[in-house]
Formats: structure tokens, sequence, C-alpha cells
């Protein structure tokens, strides 16, 4: 059994709000915490999104500068790993945008994404705990739906774009992303209860 | 009258709004029926945080050892360099003196519902003598419609399935050539230094006569921002003078207003107040 340091228990979660407020009053050592807690979640989506070590290397250290230059994150309005894992996967989508030659711009679901980060419903469980949650619920869906999920996820493509790349029809990817968003909804509240 | 939606018809409609995939009949339909099913919203809501849980289903990938003195070091060198430097505020407090001088006073007013803004010399005055972070209560008589017009419009760019903007932006200086019916210089866009957010494009707009514009930024946090410049054509836009006015909806979204002799501006989105106006100082380029 792993036992877990991090996590985003309600505790903890105060514990990184002083801790950023110990980081914006200047003091390193919280950095250093934080990136302890945080790092390999941060590193974990920009490698998934750039693929290249020294991109994400590059990305995770430009997230974590930003927390303390910014001074945006607002512990009353969610978690720090929530503010952490968005901001990360926009600097990602931004990036492969950059990169991008097509013109395209970043599908609408952006926006809808704001907010959602209040209330987490597995606020009570470990970073570790969520991570085995999600990984066991994301086997249950079919290759395609989570491929659909995934490139739209974390590369902030279309899905127009995707269907283009995976040569089946726009509704079938709609289709498979839609059931696959559902169905790991579904699982998650299986496995929840199980806890 | 159209067939009743089953409820697994249901789900997937909701599913392809949090995931921003709906066809404009799809997004109308969505729309009736999130008006007829409030609860529907909370339905939204689980959806949106079961999405926001995937970074949790990834390989745990650990950095580098390295990368941790890096990040810290990197940290440190910016806080040395920061001590050498003005703090922002007194930084942004500098820059706004030639433009603070042209007025009294930048003038602030929160008021609860758009609807009944209205704008005086009298309250002008009166917010005047205030300082700017007081909240002014309007009691006010003369109505300036645009103001829910330029939020109706700022909503629909959100739910857009199009996405919110006509046109994709490559560099700043290509937007007065693909905008119709609006003459603006490149000088004169509402452009926000790309560190501040990304444009995602623009779009040309209409209230009521007259014509405009509308950049789209994505922030981080994924908050999308509006920003406006408007032809001003005649004395239908509030008298603002050169101060900002700042409003903020009951829903949460903010707008911080202000003109110059050519044109009135505009940053709309859902964010406080205060980071809304810092937003605007960052475009007005001061």
């Amino acid at each position: 059994m792993v036992q877990a340091v991090d996590g985003t228990s309600v505790m903890e979660r105060e514990a990184d709000g002083t801790l950023v407020a110990r980081l914006w009053e200047g003091d390193l050592s919280a950095l250093g915490v934080l990136y302890d807690r945080y790092g390999s979640l941060v590193y974990g989506i920009a490698m998934k999104g750039l693929r290249r070590i020294g991109e994400a290397e590059d990305l995770t250290q430009e997230v974590f500068l930003s927390l303390m230059r910014t001074r945006s994150y607002r512990p009353h309005r969610g978690s720090l790993a929530s503010y952490l894992t968005t901001v990360t996967r926009s600097r990602v989508i931004d990036r492969l945008r950059a990169q991008s030659t097509q013109k395209k711009y970043l599908n609408q679901w952006h926006h809808n994404q704001s907010g959602v980060d209040s209330v987490t419903p597995m606020k009570h469980i470990t970073q570790q705990e969520q991570r085995a949650l999600v990984r066991a619920a994301l086997t249950t869906l079919k290759a395609q739906q989570r491929e659909v999920l995934e490139l739209s996820y974390y590369e902030g493509q279309s899905q127009r774009d995707i269907a283009e790349r995976l040569g089946v029809p726009l509704g079938t990817v709609k289709s498979w992303a839609r059931r696959g968003l559902l169905q790991l909804r579904k699982q998650l509240d299986v496995l929840r209860e199980d806890l | 009258m159209p067939r009743p939606l089953s409820p697994q018809e249901i789900q997937e409609l909701i599913a392809g709004y949090v995931l921003g995939d709906l066809s404009s009949a799809e997004a109308e339909e969505f729309r009736s029926l999130l008006l007829q099913l409030p609860e529907l919203q909370a339905e939204v809501t689980s959806l949106q945080e079961v999405l926001a849980m995937m970074p949790y289903g990834l390989d745990e990938a650990d950095p580098e050892d390295g990368l941790r003195s890096q990040i810290l070091s990197a940290a440190q060198a910016e806080l040395s360099q920061r001590a050498s430097v003005p703090p922002p505020t007194s930084r942004r407090f500098q820059l706004r003196l030639p433009w603070a001088m042209t007025t009294a006073a930048a003038a602030v007013a929160i008021v609860s519902g758009l609807a009944t803004l209205h704008l005086s010399d009298q309250v002008r005055s009166l917010q005047a003598q205030r300082p700017q972070s007081e909240l002014a209560q309007t009691d006010i008589t003369q109505t300036w419609s645009g103001l829910s017009q330029l939020l109706q419009d700022h909503q629909q760019s959100l739910v857009n399935p199009k996405g919110p903007v006509d046109f994709v932006v490559q560099k700043p200086a290509d937007i007065p050539s693909l905008l119709q019916g609006f003459q603006t210089t490149v000088a004169a866009l509402p452009l926000l230094p790309a560190k501040q957010g990304m444009l995602l494009g623009g779009s040309n707009c209409q209230l009521g006569d007259n014509p405009g514009l509308r950049l789209t930024y994505q922030l981080p946090m994924d908050k999308t921002v509006s920003a406006y410049q408007l032809a001003l054509a005649d004395e239908e836009f509030p008298e603002l003078q050169s101060a900002q006015l700042t409003l903020q909806q009951p829903d949460g979204t903010g707008i911080v207003l202000w003109r110059d002799d050519d044109y009135l501006y505009a940053v709309v989105a859902d964010l406080p107040t205060t980071e809304l106006q810092t937003l605007a100082y960052a475009i007005e380029g001061i």
C-alpha cells in the first residue's frame, strides 16, 4: 500500500493555501513543498500533450513560476490541484496551438470548464487514490472513446480535426466522446461506492 | 411538435455540451431543455467535474531530479530581480497618472442589475468625490441600452457552437483588414499583452447603430474574455470622460467600460472586478 503524502483533503487544501501565501511572501521553501506535491501531476500533463521531456520540463517550470508570479490562485475557488491541472492543460494547448501551422482556434468547450473545480467530489481522498480510481475507470472505456477524449482534452483538438485524423465521420467522433465521458462518470461512481 | 428525447439522448446532449461539440441545432435544443429542466445544470457540473479528473488517469511521469532545483533557482532569480524594481501597484499608479489628470477620479459603480444602469452628471460627480474602490450606489436618470446588448453579445459568443470568433488572428496587424463595416487602426485595437491572455480571434459586431469589433481572449484558468471596441457615432454612449466604469452582474459577469475621443471600449468576462480592471489597464497600454 502506497502511503500518500500528498492529496486534496480539506485539511491539506488549507495547507496548500498557506503554502501559496508563504510563497507569495517570498518563501521559496514553500515552492519546494508544492513542487513535491504537484510537480509530477503537472509534468505528467505536460508530457502527455507535448511529448518531449525538455518541453515538458520547461512548461512545468513555467507553471510553478506563474503560480508565484500571477497570484491568481484563490483557495476558496477550488483546490490547488485543480488550479494547476487547469493552468497546465491550458498552457500545453497554447503551445501546441502555437506550433500548429493550421489556422484554427480552440474549441469553445474551454470556457465550459470554468468554475469546475469549486467542488471536487473526490476531495476527501488522496492524489494517489484519485489516480488509481480514474485509471481504473478509464480502462472500462472503449479504446476509441478514450482516444477521442484524450485528443480533445490534452491537445485541444476539435472533434472535426479528430474525425479527419482518425478518418471517421464527425458524428462517430462525437458519439465516442459523449459516450466515453458518460461511461467515465458511471465507472467513477461505481468505484467511489466501493471505497 | 418534436418527439421528446429519451433519457439517454438527454445525457448525450449534456455530454456534448460539456465537450463543446454541440451542433447549432443541438445547442438550441439543449438551451430549451435547460429552460424546461433547470436541474440539468447539476448534470452539467457533474460531467465537467468528471472531465476535469482526466489528468489523474495519466501514467505517473516523474520529472528528472534536477528540475526541482532548476525551478527553485529560477524562482530565486526572479525574486531577486523583482526586489530591484518597484512593485506592480505603484507602477500602475504612476502609469495611470497622465490619464487620470484629465478627470477628477476614476468612477467605479457596481450595480446589481444592468437593466437599471443609468448615468448622469450628478452621479458622476458624486463618484468622482469618492475613492475609486468605494462602491457608489447609483440613482441615475439616463439609460444606455448598449450595455445589455454588450452583455448579450458576450454571452452569445460563448455559446456559439462554431466557436466564439468570426476569424482567427495570427497577428494583430491583420485584424483591421479582416473586419467588415468597421475601420480602425492597429494602435486603437483593444489588445491584451500575450502574457496575460491568448488572442483567439476577432469578430465583427454591431451594437444598435454602432459598428465595432470584439476580440476574444483565453486566460489561464480557461476564462474567456471579450474585449470590445465600438465606434462612437453620437451621444448614445454614456459620457464616461476618461474614467472607467466597472459593473458587475449578479451572475458574476463583470464589465469595465472606458472611452477615448473616438471609441468606446469594454472588457466583459466572468471575473472578479479587480481582475477585470487589471485587464482593462493592460489593454489601455499604459
